[in-house]
């Protein structure tokens, strides 16, 4: 599913990544943990093509990412795989039933079959609010569950979830981690979660803790 | 992705969107409406009767042009309101693109919506350009008495310029949008960077050298030969200069303020240099109304000075120069409205820094003549270079068209000195006419400003 392979990336000076090596199996689950700075977040980024890495490798679902142009990196992204962050991913102006439609939206089916998963997928996160509500008008919690609603629409193969759970209280948090390690149980697909919580990481399968950009620690949970 | 998509994902969100919108539509109306206007007037004669209660300026052959010349100018200031409409609430429009890209659009797409979002509010504005000429022709063309309209009665052709000229509009505004948002890098985490618009670089530095030739060589033949034909080449390649060129001027008033005592000068030197860009679209338009300011200034010396005097004829050209004052006072307005748009949209997105500046103890007041001097810095300095720049050539251009003397512009300076007065009194009525409006502007914008540093804004992300 995922392989990284002596991943390298800084940040001018400062280096975030050190020859970091990565394998997740499909239906694994898998928690990134450290302390803040480790560079937890900027492996998500590389490992779901959002930041080129300056060194090392990156296969994704078979495919080298290095070759890959920006456009089908996000192609691949929109069709294969799920992202869900801290805070601040929703599109502000769209209505929730929108935000959650969106990645089909942009693959081109129609706004009204769109509408009709994205309300389904609404319902299945445990959603009891007005489909056209506005992401302003949600909770901290009712939006990460929107959030996580727009990156399954798509029936993921391969989840990532950085600090899903960091602006919500343990119930929300709870609710939301289970919403997104279903497809994981029930579909084989796998699913990276950066956390710097263990009640987080406790779902995981397999902990893989940083420590100033380089792997210190890899343990199997379960 | 569907056309649909792009239209649901372009549609003006409240706020901001909708001011963007609101902003786009009536300068592409107003411009537009000018171009309508123009092609009117570029038209008559061609096809049919002209209506002989129409002003010499329009009648007249030669005249007629430098009209249409006018009439093109005056778009000038509305193209430059419509680019810095395209970036009002550009923070809040970035973050809604990184929320786009994380769902999955690949850059051409963001790209597209983009251009939707612009080519829609132009569309309206080409839309709306009917009605707007529909004003123009009743302000130019019915109300003022026979022998000074300056706008013949609409006719079926004005459908179909109208049309061209709409289609015309609504791609260019589209363009734009795309072009405006291709300099903002969009990532799914945010934008990276906005793509730096100074330094030298090539293309800048082809504009300086195109637009300094082009205007050297032009002038030259205009003065030599009387080669009026070619000033509308010679007005371009000065606009070209001047759009190229004025960011550095902006960038250089705001090193100048920032270099000066005070938080004031510092915080609003700062700030300009930060983003020269859109002040400097603003500097290059107040660069040009000074040019045309200070050719009026010395050519109205040049007419009182006549020593046998111009009899009946001197309410023609006065009539004349009144008419380009108007064209000029109206586009200084734009220019300055431009800029208003543009620090309001700064007041907006720097909410966050300008509360904590509050809360830290800076008062209201000083952040209010942090706004006037931002204002007054690119404002002055622009109209009264372009005032210099335009009284300089109008003396240059008379002292070699002087047949009685020529060449004396080259050999003694006479007709350079006899310009300094006309050409000085226009630059302080300039300038103190840019500092009144900096104090209108400022003053407008202290709702705006209050509201920013509102302490709920420290909550603001």
């Amino acid at each position: 599913m995922l392989d990284l392979t002596g991943v390298g990336h800084a940040y001018r000076r400062t280096v975030a990544l050190r020859g970091v090596n990565l394998r997740v199996a499909a239906g694994e689950v898998v928690a990134v943990t450290g302390p803040s700075g480790c560079g937890k977040s900027t492996l998500l980024h590389v490992a779901a093509g959002i930041i080129r890495p300056q060194a090392g490798s990156v296969r994704l679902l078979g495919q080298d990412l290095l070759a890959l142009d920006e456009a089908d990196r996000t192609r691949l992204r929109r069709r294969q795989v799920g992202i869900v962050l801290q805070y601040g991913q929703l599109v502000p102006d769209l209505s929730v039933v929108d935000n959650v439609a969106l990645p089909l939206l942009l693959d081109g089916q129609r706004r009204a079959a769109a509408r009709t998963a994205a309300a389904d997928w609404l319902h299945r996160a445990g959603l009891d609010i007005a489909l056209d509500s506005l992401p302003a008008e949600l909770s901290g919690g009712q939006a990460q569950r929107v959030a996580a609603a727009r990156a399954l629409i798509t029936g993921p193969r391969l989840i990532f979830a950085d600090e899903p759970t960091g602006s919500l209280d343990t119930l929300g948090g709870e609710q939301l981690l289970a919403l997104l390690l279903d497809p994981a149980h029930r579909l084989g697909a796998a699913v990276v979660l950066v956390t710097h919580d263990n009640m987080v990481a406790a779902h995981a399968d397999r902990e893989v803790r940083l420590r100033d950009g380089a792997v210190a620690h890899e343990s199997a949970l379960r | 992705m569907r056309l649909t998509t792009a239209a649901l994902l372009a549609r003006p969100a409240a706020g901001a969107g909708t001011r963007r919108f609101v902003l786009v539509a009536g300068a592409t109306a107003g411009a537009a409406a000018l171009l309508i206007a123009a092609g009117r007037l570029s038209m008559l004669g061609h096809r049919g009767p002209v209506d002989t209660r129409l002003a010499p300026y329009v009648l007249e052959g030669g005249l007629r042009a430098g009209t249409v010349l006018g009439a093109v100018l005056l778009t000038v200031p509305l193209l430059a309101l419509v680019v810095q409409a395209l970036r009002v609430g550009s923070l809040a429009r970035d973050r809604r693109m990184a929320g786009l890209r994380l769902a999955g659009a690949i850059p051409r797409e963001v790209r597209a919506v983009a251009a939707v979002e612009a080519g829609g509010a132009a569309g309206a504005g080409a839309i709306m350009a009917a009605p707007a000429y529909l004003i123009l022709w009743v302000l130019l063309g019915v109300l003022p008495p026979a022998g000074s309209k300056l706008l013949p009665a609409p006719t079926p052709a004005d459908l179909l310029l109208w049309l061209v000229v709409a289609v015309a509009a609504a791609l260019s505004g589209a363009l734009a949008g795309a072009v405006v948002h291709s300099r903002a890098l969009v990532d799914p985490l945010g934008v990276r960077r906005r793509a730096a618009v100074q330094g030298l670089r090539p293309a800048v530095l082809g504009r300086v050298v195109v637009g300094t030739v082009v205007s050297a060589v032009g002038l030259g033949y205009v003065g030599v030969r009387n080669g009026f034909t070619v000033l509308p080449i010679v007005l371009l390649a000065a606009l070209v200069l001047a759009f190229a060129l004025a960011p550095w001027l902006v960038v250089a008033a705001g090193r100048r303020l920032a270099a000066g005592s005070g938080a004031q000068r510092l915080l609003a030197g700062r700030r300009l240099a930060a983003d020269p860009s859109s002040a400097g679209r603003v500097a290059a338009v107040l660069v040009v109304c000074g040019s045309a300011l200070g050719v009026e200034a010395v050519l109205i010396d040049n007419l009182l000075s006549v020593p046998y005097g111009l009899g009946g004829t001197l309410g023609f050209y006065f009539t004349g120069y009144g008419l380009a004052a108007v064209g000029v006072l109206v586009a200084a307005a734009v220019a300055v409205l431009t800029l208003l748009v543009g620090t309001g949209d700064h007041l907006l997105d720097a909410r966050r820094p300008l509360a904590s500046l509050a809360a830290l103890g800076v008062e209201e007041s000083t952040l209010a003549q942090v706004l006037r001097r931002q204002v007054t810095a690119v404002a002055i300095p622009a109209v009264v270079c372009g005032v210099v720049i335009g009284g300089l050539t109008a003396a240059v251009l008379a002292g070699w068209n002087d047949g009685a003397t020529p060449g004396r512009v080259r050999a003694g300076g006479h007709a350079l000195v006899a310009a300094a007065l006309p050409t000085a009194a226009a630059a302080v009525l300039a300038a103190a006419a840019m500092w009144l409006a900096a104090r209108f502007a400022a003053r407008l914008l202290r709702p705006r400003l209050r509201e920013a540093i509102d302490p709920e804004n420290l909550r603001v992300a």
